[in-house]
């Protein structure tokens, strides 16, 4: 039996998170979460996920700021990002010089949130693996 | 009628006689005597040459006395009065009077003075008076005609001096009031010839410019102003309103001006000057950031509910977190429906606010209509289905493609295929069509629908927010009222133009145009 796919949440809202990682269980991915960009960099150096799930908008450390702290240290995992609002290309200038692996607008439905994170791990590459 | 000529002065009479019948009489006796002593002499005379000599003598006293007879006679029968009045040393007479009518008067006292010099001399006092009384009675009225006529000259000509002071005070007193007002209202006004130079400003633009008045007048505006969108906005000929930016003079902020616009012209449509009118917009700009700001907080609080709730709903309509009865079923699609409903208005909201504060950035790519038109299409195939209404498409050939955010132009298709699929009863026909505009510079997309068509009246306000003209059918509970005024927004920031056309019970017809991306149009 393959190892299951290890997907990491990071989102401040709980119901969200839940909803999600029910649902992502129930598809067979193995999920974590954080609710706060700490959190996320806690349980990343304790065991680095397949794909992260990235919440730009939280209190604190906000999804950019998590991201310069995960590339800083050097992990390169395929990033989603999460989003609310529409943001528009600009918005997304500075994550993009970071490297991410797509957007997913949360309000979509969670067949496109399955398409998002296969597309996510295939661009992982081989050297990730 | 006057005989008096030339009289400036009382006259002393000078000369003045009568000569009496009775002294005549002897003169004329005299005479006769005379006239015997030639005859007498002629008798006497034997030589003829003598006697002619006599003759002709006699013959000449006899003409003599004749016209002595003669004038008198006219004289005394006319009863002529002669005044003359010496003027100088030479006694030249400088004035004569002659009177008729005064003669019966002057008989009747020369009479009553029975002939003696001096009684002459105040008969001819008398004579003097009157005439001078006469002369001084027409004198004094001729002065007195004038000094009427001056002084009906000198009235005109204070009134006329006091209307033209009255109206001097009249526009003194509205360029007080016109001065006042300028001053007074809370706009900046700047009045600018053709050459830029300031003509007037009032204190608010003195103020909001940073500039003295005096220190401007009959100078270019922006002779010490750095502000390139000054410049532009005075040399500019262009009428209207302009926001500009300006660094206040004391510190470093910045000013937000609103400026408007209007050319003065003359009565013949000649350009004497422009005027512009400023109000600081600084605060209203600032209100607007925290709006832009306030909307993106809302919508991100508004919509994270929801995506839990959505994304709840559909794990329990999807069954993984077990089975749900049929009658569950209808209920959990009902919140899901609803839920759906009140994401699409906060979405249509936010994306109104977005475009209405110019937030709204585009990702133009080339694009290729067909495609957009042939996926919207498809997305609302199962929906006209269900309705029994046929989506149809027309593409001319050889479209060119277009620069243009595909999204976005799918969103506003997706309204507009949307709504005609709305407002198409059973069986009707929905027609989504591309082509070129008639000058072959843009592209014209169009949806027609076979509907009950939309009043003329309503044309204008289908793409006011929240506009609902239609009837619709009590199950439909989509639509937001906002997706065509969100389509407007959109196309219009892609710089194209939207409107509809329709004619009663004739369907309605939505178009909308993209300008031809140039390097893609060859």
């Amino acid at each position: 039996m393959p190892q299951p796919i290890r997907v990491l949440l990071i989102d401040d809202e709980p119901d969200f998170l839940e909803t999600v990682s029910y649902w992502l269980t129930s598809q067979g991915y193995q999920v974590a979460l954080a609710t706060t960009g700490t959190d996320a960099l806690t349980h990343i150096a304790r065991q680095a996920p397949d794909v992260i799930f990235l919440d730009i908008v939280m209190p604190r450390m906000d999804g950019l700021a998590t991201l310069k702290r995960l590339r800083a240290s050097n992990v390169m995992t395929p990033v989603v990002l999460l989003t609310t609002t529409g943001q528009n290309p600009s918005e997304l200038i500075e994550f993009q010089a970071l490297g991410i692996a797509g957007v997913f607008q949360k309000q979509a439905s969670l067949d496109v949130f399955h398409q998002v994170l296969e597309s996510a791990l295939k661009s992982r590459g081989p050297s990730s693996l | 009628m006057c005989h008096v000529q030339c009289v400036t002065r009382k006259v002393k009479p000078v000369f003045a006689f009568r000569i009496p019948h009775s002294a005549f009489r002897t003169i004329a006796a005299f005479f006769s005597a005379l006239l015997l002593i030639p005859l007498a002499s002629w008798a006497a005379s034997a030589d003829d040459a003598a006697r002619t000599t006599i003759i002709a003598s006699t013959i000449g006293v006899a003409f003599l006395l004749g016209l002595i007879l003669f004038r008198f006679s006219q004289r005394s029968s006319k009863g002529q009065y002669h005044v003359a009045t010496p003027t100088d040393a030479s006694g030249t007479p400088d004035g004569v009077a002659k009177d008729p009518a005064a003669l019966p008067s002057i008989l009747q006292e020369i009479s009553r003075l029975s002939g003696s010099i001096q009684k002459q001399q105040q008969v001819a006092r008398a004579v003097s008076e009157l005439v001078s009384q006469s002369v001084e009675q027409r004198v004094t009225q001729a002065r007195q005609e004038f000094t009427q006529r001056a002084n009906q000259l000198i009235q005109e000509h204070r009134r006329a001096e006091s209307a033209l002071e009255r109206k001097y005070q009249q526009t003194l007193t509205e360029k007080k009031q016109t001065t006042a007002v300028l001053e007074s209202i809370a706009e900046g006004l700047v009045v600018v010839n053709p050459n830029g130079d300031v003509v007037m400003m009032n204190s608010a633009a003195e103020r909001l410019l940073g500039v003295k008045q005096q220190a401007r007048i009959g100078k270019p505006l922006l002779q010490d102003l750095k502000d390139e969108q000054l410049v532009s906005m005075v040399h500019s000929s262009e009428q209207g309103e302009r926001e500009i930016v300006v660094s206040a003079s004391q510190d470093s902020t910045k000013k937000v001006l609103r400026a408007s616009n209007a050319v003065v012209t003359d009565e013949h449509g000649n350009t004497v000057g422009m005027v512009a009118v400023l109000s600081d917009v600084t605060k209203q700009r600032e209100l607007d950031e925290m709006k832009s700001e306030f909307v993106s907080k809302v919508s991100h609080e508004l919509r994270t509910p929801l995506i839990a709730m959505r994304h709840a709903l559909s794990i329990l309509i999807d069954q993984v977190a077990g089975p749900v009865s049929e009658e569950q079923q209808k209920f959990l699609e009902i919140s899901q429906r609803n839920l759906d409903r009140l994401s699409q208005l906060i979405n249509d909201l936010l994306d109104l606010s977005k475009l209405e504060a110019k937030k709204m950035e585009l990702r133009n790519a080339s694009m290729a209509i067909g495609a957009v038109i042939s996926s919207v299409c498809e997305s609302v195939s199962a929906w006209a289905a269900s309705k029994r209404v046929t989506v149809s498409t027309q593409l001319a050939p050889g479209l060119p493609e277009v620069s243009a955010d595909a999204a976005r132009i799918a969103q506003v298709l997706t309204n507009l295929v949307g709504n005609a699929i709305k407002f198409t009863p059973e069986n009707g026909q929905v027609t989504v069509e591309a082509k070129l505009t008639g000058d072959g510079r843009q592209l014209e997309v169009s949806v027609a629908d076979t509907g009950v068509g939309i009043d003329k009246e309503n044309l204008p306000k289908l793409f006011n927010k929240f506009q609902q003209v239609g009837e619709r059918s009590a199950s439909d509970i989509s639509g937001t009222g906002l997706g065509l005024a969100i389509s407007k927004e959109i196309v219009e920031l892609h710089q194209g133009r939207i409107w509809a056309e329709s004619d009663a019970q004739q369907g309605a017809r939505f178009v909308f145009t993209l300008s031809l991306n140039p390097s893609s149009a060859g």
